[in-house]
């Protein structure tokens, strides 16, 4: 069996229309996405952003305005995080410009400079029709911030009219001063997911199914009745049983490595955060992989047709599964979410959503729980597709060849 | 001698069209077993049905003294089989597909590589070990499809029409391969529609036509079956009347004119070229070139079934 396993083996590998759908289309598409989905994480991410201050005046506006600068530049920092701003000072407005326009070839740009008239910071922003998404971010973090600034400002202004009394009040003076969290990022899971890794989700699963087309042609090449290799083989002497499992057992390694090679690809080089899961992901496709190789088999059974017209049903399977699993994007995954609503029974013997399932209950659950769920309800498809490819392949004799 | 083949009144049907008609068949060891027949007659069935491929409908077979069913591995492991269709695996090169065949027989590695080896050399393939099979020529795809087949030194070979669509050459070799392996012990059962290859290598032979034997025996036995002894062709402008007392002459079956040449079919009979020659020396017709020779088995499958054999 171990000759059968290493030859089917070998025949895969070197097959050419296998290796481009397991192996070299989900590599190929990985590094599309590498190169579409690179600048939307660095959006995601917060980053320092640098700015340009004209060196407010020694008054009393200035000072304040200094130590509301000061406070900013410190105030992540000393939480272990980034700074909000990497402020360079200009002794004038001109300076100020000069330094702005002077950095929009730079690979990290002003966003522009900040200078305090009548006691209120003024922000201009850089101006420029090929900046990029991450410096039209920044300019508007720059005049939020500004504008937090102004409004705190008129608070202050406000409370001396109203009340002057309040200011002696430490705390209140204390709370005025401290820069103010309206918004409070909770974090709901131990690990903190890519924005763009379910995309990569979304192309692990379809390749996977794409895998079942290693099944087909393995047993096809299998069964008498379909060429004359099968003949040959069904009349040697090893057990016809494990020529079957031999068989299947490679087509297994073949599409489980082909999907290790990929995770490995997105792991190391598109360097895609897996939340430290990466033995779940790998027993997900471990799992998918088997699903498919049953998927492919399950096809190979359906008698009277040629091989082209099962390969052709595998791939429309494949289509319509990762369609109603939202795998080719946002359109999708939107009329994928509407199913599951409707009917949320169609999600179970969807292998496609299974399987993107499966690895989003790694990334979004704490608990094992959910993708021990997903996985069982794989292997019992696999247990299925298997079972209907059963009779076909136990068959060694035919009425006609 | 114990039967290495035997069948008994094998009936497959394919709907209403029967294959084989009560199709009976004995090959003692050591034979090289011709089955002769045109395409369609049942010769591949038959084989495909005591390979248990074919379901049949009736019918007895046993290998080696033993019932014969698809689980009979002990069986399977003294067969070989080389199928009329090229049957190798694209990816893999000329020693890989040797080893894999040979791998489904003998699970030893060191045998199994002894064995590669040697069949690698029986079928000159030396030169091509790490080819794979699309790089190769009809010829050397044919002989890596015998390769395959024999490898493991089995007690019994079918080759099913070795030798489609191979040039000469090629088809010499092949013949004298199955020959050597004969005399190296194996019983061969050689499905044909060339008689001049199954006249020359087989020690028995079986005529078939739609599922039936139509004549069984050896290469002489079977031309003694027909009335012609000889058939004679002269290169002659032959006049009607000459013709007509060449027809008249007592030995002579038939006699015809095919584009200038005289051919005469005659009984078994000594002078018969010489009375020929008397009767156009009467005639003043001066003979140019003359063959003689004994009947073919296309003669005898001519005689059975008033069919040419490749019809």
């Amino acid at each position: 069996m171990l000759t059968t396993i290493r030859y089917a083996l070998i025949n895969l590998v070197k097959t050419p229309a296998i290796l481009v759908w397991t192996l070299l289309f989900p590599l190929i598409l990985s590094s599309v996405f590498m190169l579409m989905f690179s600048s939307i994480d660095e959006l995601a991410s917060q980053q320092t952003v640098p700015i340009v201050v004209v060196t407010p005046d020694d008054d009393e506006a200035g000072q304040t305005f200094q130590a509301f600068l000061d406070q900013l530049e410190d105030v992540n920092a000393q939480e272990g995080g980034v700074p909000l701003f990497a402020i360079t000072y200009a002794e004038s407005q001109d300076k100020a410009q000069a330094l702005v326009v002077g950095s929009l070839q730079a690979e990290q740009p002003y966003a522009g400079y900040v200078m305090l008239q009548d006691g209120l910071p003024r922000v201009f922003v850089a101006d420029d029709q090929s900046s990029s998404g991450n410096a039209t971010v920044s300019a508007s973090v720059l005049v939020l911030v500004m504008d937090t600034y102004c409004a705190r400002l008129a608070l202050v202004s406000d409370l001396l009219a109203d009340n002057p009394l309040s200011l002696a009040d430490p705390e209140v003076v204390q709370s005025l001063s401290e820069q103010a969290l309206v918004t409070q990022q909770v974090q709901l899971t131990q690990h903190q997911p890519q924005e763009t890794v379910r995309f990569y989700f979304a192309l692990l699963g379809m390749a996977a199914l794409f895998g079942g087309s290693v099944g087909l042609t393995a047993v096809q090449s299998l069964r008498p009745n379909t060429s004359s290799l099968g003949a040959r083989r069904s009349v040697g002497a090893l057990s016809y049983a494990k020529s079957v499992a031999g068989t299947i057992l490679a087509c297994w390694i073949m599409c489980f490595a082909c999907l290790a090679i990929t995770f490995a690809y997105m792991r190391f080089v598109v360097n895609l955060d897996f939340g430290g899961r990466d033995i779940a992901a790998l027993m997900v496709l471990a799992t998918a992989s088997l699903l498919a190789t049953a998927l492919g088999c399950a096809v190979s059974a359906i008698p009277k047709l040629p091989e082209s017209a099962k390969s052709g049903i595998l791939t429309g399977i494949v289509c319509f599964a990762s369609l109603f699993a939202g795998l080719y994007g946002e359109p999708t995954m939107e009329l994928a979410d509407t199913i599951s609503k409707a009917a949320p029974a169609l999600d179970y013997i969807n292998p496609a959503t299974q399987i993107s399932q499966a690895f989003y209950s790694i990334m979004y659950y704490d608990s094992f729980e959910p993708l021990m769920l997903h996985l069982v309800v794989l292997v019992t498809m696999t247990v299925v597709f298997f079972a209907l490819s059963v009779q076909a392949l136990r068959r060694q004799r035919y009425a006609s060849l | 001698m114990e039967d290495v083949v035997w069948v008994k009144n094998l009936v497959k049907r394919y709907d209403e069209v029967v294959a084989l008609d009560h199709f009976s068949l004995e090959i003692a060891s050591g034979e090289i077993f011709g089955l002769l027949g045109p395409n369609g007659s049942g010769k591949t069935t038959a084989i495909n049905c005591i390979l248990q491929l074919l379901t049949y409908d009736k019918g007895e077979i046993k290998l080696f003294g033993q019932p014969m069913t698809q689980t009979r591995y002990d069986l399977k492991r003294r067969i070989g089989v080389v199928p009329q269709n090229i049957a190798v695996f694209e990816a893999l090169t000329v020693r890989e597909n040797i080893d894999y065949f040979c791998g489904l027989y003998v699970d030893d590695k060191h045998e199994r590589k002894r064995l590669v080896g040697e069949a690698i050399e029986f079928v000159g393939l030396e030169d091509y070990v790490r080819v794979r099979p699309k790089k190769l020529s009809g010829g050397l795809l044919r002989r890596l499809n015998i390769a395959c087949g024999i490898a493991h030194q089995p007690d019994l070979i079918f080759f099913d029409e070795p030798t489609v669509a191979v040039d000469p050459q090629s088809r010499a070799s092949i013949l004298e391969g199955i020959q050597n392996m004969n005399a190296r012990g194996a019983t061969v059962v050689y499905t044909s529609h060339y008689m001049e290859e199954v006249e020359q290598i087989c020690t028995r032979i079986m005529i078939m036509d739609k599922g039936h034997t139509l004549a069984c025996g050896t290469n002489e036995e079977l031309k003694a079956l027909v009335h012609a002894g000889e058939k004679i062709t002269i290169e002659a402008k032959v006049t009607p009347a000459a013709l007509m007392r060449i027809q008249a002459l007592p030995h002579v079956l038939s006699a015809g004119l095919v584009d200038d040449r005289l051919e005469v079919t005659c009984e078994n009979a000594e002078h018969n070229v010489a009375d020929v020659l008397a009767e156009l020396t009467r005639a003043k017709i001066r003979p140019g070139r003359i063959w003689a020779e004994p009947p073919t088995l296309q003669d005898v499958f001519l005689e059975i079934t008033g069919r040419e054999l490749r019809d």
